[in-house]
């Protein structure tokens, strides 16, 4: 690999280092615990390690002494402070620009820096650094506990399983039955318990909540320890580590671990006898575990996207082929292609899950937004973020950073009162900023909320009309005043309502949403906040649909959204006010056929689906079967309201995916008897709101 | 004693008919050739739009020339093409269907043989007009397929919906 090869590969794994170095920077400002000083140690470590090798002397030098300052506060002999946390990150922004934009790196400023360091790294800055700390994995721990049940613990009622269970509620439980001091079958009782369990437990949990899964038996029953950090065995191979950890939990003597770092392997010692299987299988076990926590592996984007489209055709394949054999009616053929059908689906699924990350990274970048914007405007801001594992395509991850960021601007600047004014309405004078993520059927539902000054839904009133984006007299619900805030050009001056901006920033907002074929909206109270709620469609490269016929033409509706299906001369109740009735509630449908310039057929049938809770019907001729639809746009510059794009079918034909929120979006929206089926069957309403 | 510049090559277009003219566009955006077999009609379409069909997995929507320049919306007839036109739109390589009447043969013809269109009188917007290419039998009419299809001409009716949506 040539050097510049290496480079970028530091540069890649710098981006990360820096990060986590930010994170536990914010975390350790709130909580000054070891945990957080561990995690920012860490990062300075392996950033002054891989900046020597790489040649970023610099940085490594800067590093250097940022990591001796930790381990001082690591040990106790330094106090953490604002100020230091404060310096630490200015060091971590020098770092960043000296290893993506050297050329407008300051030297002064290095040098200045260094400066103001330098009376904290206090004694000689040693080469080695001090004893690792535990292993924190993300801000959990790894412990090694062999479990040693009495051999009677069947007869007092006791279960090895339910322990088992408890500690892996605690975590990730990696568990191995050690079995070799079973005795041969005529010896068995089977009311005796002679198996142990190695257990190799990632958890957030302490070491007394670990404990405290085994409170009724006596301290022997339970072997535990800490692990040491995965960085001591970085230089470790495999089999030095297994022999590692063989030694340190006693099952091999000293004179054995001499043979296996020697050169012996465990596999040779089990099969001469030395050595249970199941010991090492055990070893093995912790070693990947403690190393591999929390392993990724770096893949070009591009190779997924290929691969996601691969598995697109496949799937696209796998319907022609059941059809044909449902056509065929070849029993083997069928049993076939039902078995593909399970593995392509798998594999769909796969694929799609590929591409997913946990929003946490998202999120991440506001705890420092957040704190520096804190600090310009002077109030004081809460955040609390929920939902952070919530798994989200990478590319719509990265398309809806800048959205983001604008909303939670927007929320601490125009939301949010400053402390005297809070304190006066007889609110907490820290203003509290709620980020939430959470899945919701097939969307990611994101929401950024505040406890703020809510919309004041007359100045936007009053704002738009002179705009002229509605009429004096026009009757609006609030939804819809508040929703005005996203038309382009729409700005308020700061001092009317809440969400001012540009006037550029929310039109842009919902644009991006738009374009993601997702959607945002905002909800308020006066005097109490706002919430903007951002919905994004999970995966929109294979979704699994259900295939209906309208006037004669097939479409399909995404099948997340359908809840069930009914038959319309049952359940209509009026067919004017387009209403029907299931489950003993009245809901309102929409008349596909007739808005596609057909009459109605016998035996037709309503589909309910359920959108951002509620629930609607969409009259359609007939229910054809479910299909999983690859999703093909109609074209680069035709984005069509109301449909998602076209899917193929087995035989080839085409059949055109419904945007269902979109579709009743709009005519939810409209006064009733505004539809119509327009000369060239138009689906949209003439005339709108 | 300066190089001369290169002469400019004569270049190939491929001729069709709409209604009783012939039209050409140039071969270089010409991807290949179809027999028109129909379309699947799409809601909310522009009027133009005949519809979106299935070319080898890929779904391109196809357009009706004549509707989109003036004329008749087009007949199918054995004779009616589509002609799958490839061109570029801000870096992006855009695919559609333009319907024809009927598909006649590639022509070479000199920058010479090109004249500017006329003002007035053609019945098409001058706008879509790249020149008149004369031939013994009379003129081609070259035809902008940018222009006619531009981006902008399809997304109007969507921005119009959306507008109409929003206010009361």
């Amino acid at each position: 690999m040539a050097d510049s090869d290496f480079r970028a590969v530091f540069i890649e794994e710098a981006s990360e280092l820096l990060e986590r170095l930010e994170a536990s920077l914010m975390a350790l400002e709130a909580a000054p615990d070891a945990e957080n000083l561990g995690a920012a140690f860490r990062a300075l470590h392996t950033l002054k390690g891989s900046g020597a090798m790489f040649g970023f002397d610099a940085v490594a030098a800067l590093a250097h002494q940022a990591e001796a300052v930790f381990d001082r506060l690591r040990s106790g002999e330094l106090k953490v402070t604002p100020e230091l946390v404060t310096l630490a990150l200015e060091v971590a922004d020098h770092l960043r620009l000296l290893i993506f934009e050297p050329g407008s790196a300051d030297q002064a400023r290095g040098e200045a820096l260094s400066a103001t360091l330098a009376p904290w790294v206090g004694g000689v800055l040693s080469a080695a650094t001090a004893a690792a700390a535990p292993a924190a994995v993300g801000g959990q721990q790894v412990f090694r506990l062999r479990l040693r049940l009495p051999s009677d613990i069947y007869l007092c009622g006791g279960d090895p399983e339910r322990l088992l269970s408890e500690l892996r509620r605690l975590g990730t439980a990696v568990v191995v039955a050690q079995t070799d001091e079973l005795p041969p079958l005529d010896a068995f009782d089977p009311l005796q318990c002679y198996a142990f369990w190695d257990v190799v437990l990632t958890t957030c949990a302490s070491v007394e909540e670990v404990r405290e899964v085994f409170m009724f038996f006596d301290d022997s029953a339970l072997e535990l320890s800490v692990l040491g950090a995965a960085e001591e065995a970085a230089d470790e191979s495999q089999r030095q580590a297994i022999a590692r950890v063989l030694r340190e939990r006693g099952d091999i003597d000293a004179a054995t671990y001499a043979e296996l770092l020697g050169g012996s392997t465990p596999q040779q010692l089990s099969a001469a006898g030395r050595l249970a299987p199941d010991r090492v299988c055990s070893a093995g076990a912790e070693v990947r575990q403690v190393q591999g926590a929390g392993a990724t592996l770096r893949v070009r984007a591009s190779r997924v996207d290929a691969l996601v489209d691969l598995v697109g055709e496949m799937v696209t394949l796998q319907s022609r082929l059941g059809e044909l054999a449902a056509r065929l009616a070849d029993e083997e053929l069928r049993e076939l292609a039902e078995q593909s059908e399970r593995l392509v689906a798998d594999l769909r699924d796969g694929a799609l899950g590929v591409r997913m990350q946990p929003v946490s990274g998202l999120f991440a970048r506001f705890q420092r937004l957040v704190r520096d914007l804190s600090a310009e405007l002077g109030k004081q801001v809460e955040l609390v973020l929920e939902g952070e594992q919530t798994e989200i395509d990478k590319s719509v991850l990265e398309a809806l950073s800048e959205p983001m960021v604008h909303l939670v601007r927007n929320a601490l600047d125009h939301g949010l009162e400053p402390a005297a004014q809070r304190q006066a309405a007889g609110k907490a004078a820290a203003g509290k900023l709620r980020l939430t993520a959470r899945n919701d059927a097939a969307h990611v539902v994101i929401e950024v909320e505040d406890d703020g000054r809510g919309l004041d839904t007359e100045a936007i009133r009053a704002k738009a009309i002179e705009q002229g984006l509605i009429s004096a007299e026009a009757h609006l619900a609030p939804e819809e005043v508040w929703d005005l805030i996203f038309a382009p050009g729409f700005s308020t001056a700061a001092a009317v309502t809440s969400v001012s901006g540009r006037g550029v920033g929310m039109d842009a907002v919902r644009r991006a949403l738009t374009a993601l074929r997702g959607s945002v909206s905002v909800r308020s109270r006066a005097g109490c906040g706002s919430v903007m709620t951002l919905r994004i469609p999970l995966s929109m490269a294979i979704i699994e649909t259900l295939l209906v016929e309208i006037s004669g033409q097939a479409f399909a509706v995404p099948l997340s959204l359908v809840r069930e299906c009914v038959a319309f001369d049952e359940a209509v109740r009026s067919p004017l006010r387009r209403l029907f009735e299931v489950r003993g509630r009245l809901l309102s449908y929409l008349e596909l056929p007739e808005m596609l310039g057909s009459t109605a057929v016998p035996d037709s049938q309503i589909l309910v689906v359920e959108v951002a809770g509620e629930a609607f019907g969409l009259h359609v001729d007939a229910v054809l079967g479910e299909h999983d639809a690859v999703l093909k746009p109609l074209g680069h510059h035709l984005f069509l309201p109301g449909l998602l794009g076209a899917t193929l079918l087995g035989d080839g034909s085409i059949a055109l995916v419904f945007d269902v929120p979109q579709l009743v979006r709009h005519v939810v929206f409209s006064p009733p008897g505004a539809l119509s089926a327009s000369a060239d069957g138009s689906l949209l309403p003439e005339g709108g709101v | 004693m300066t190089p001369s510049p290169p002469a400019v090559a004569p270049r190939q277009y491929l001729t069709f008919r709409l209604g009783a003219e012939t039209f050409a566009l140039e071969i270089t955006k010409v991807r290949e050739v179809l027999e028109f077999a129909g379309a699947t009609k799409v809601p909310q379409a522009p009027p133009f739009m005949r519809g979106i069909i299935n070319l080898r997995g890929s779904v391109v929507p196809v357009f009706d020339t004549r509707h989109k320049l003036g004329m008749e919306p087009t007949e199918r007839t054995i004779n009616t093409c589509v002609v799958i036109v490839e061109t570029r739109h801000a870096d992006e390589l855009v695919v559609f269907g333009a319907l024809a009447d009927s598909v006649q043969e590639v022509l070479e013809m000199e920058p010479s043989q090109i004249e500017a269109p006329p003002r007035m009188g053609v019945g098409i917007e001058s706008d879509f007009i790249q020149g008149m290419g004369k031939q013994e039998e009379g003129f081609v009419i070259l035809l902008d397929i940018d222009r006619v299809f531009a981006p902008g001409a399809i997304a109007g009716t969507l921005v119009e919906a959306d507008a109409s949506t929003h206010t009361a």
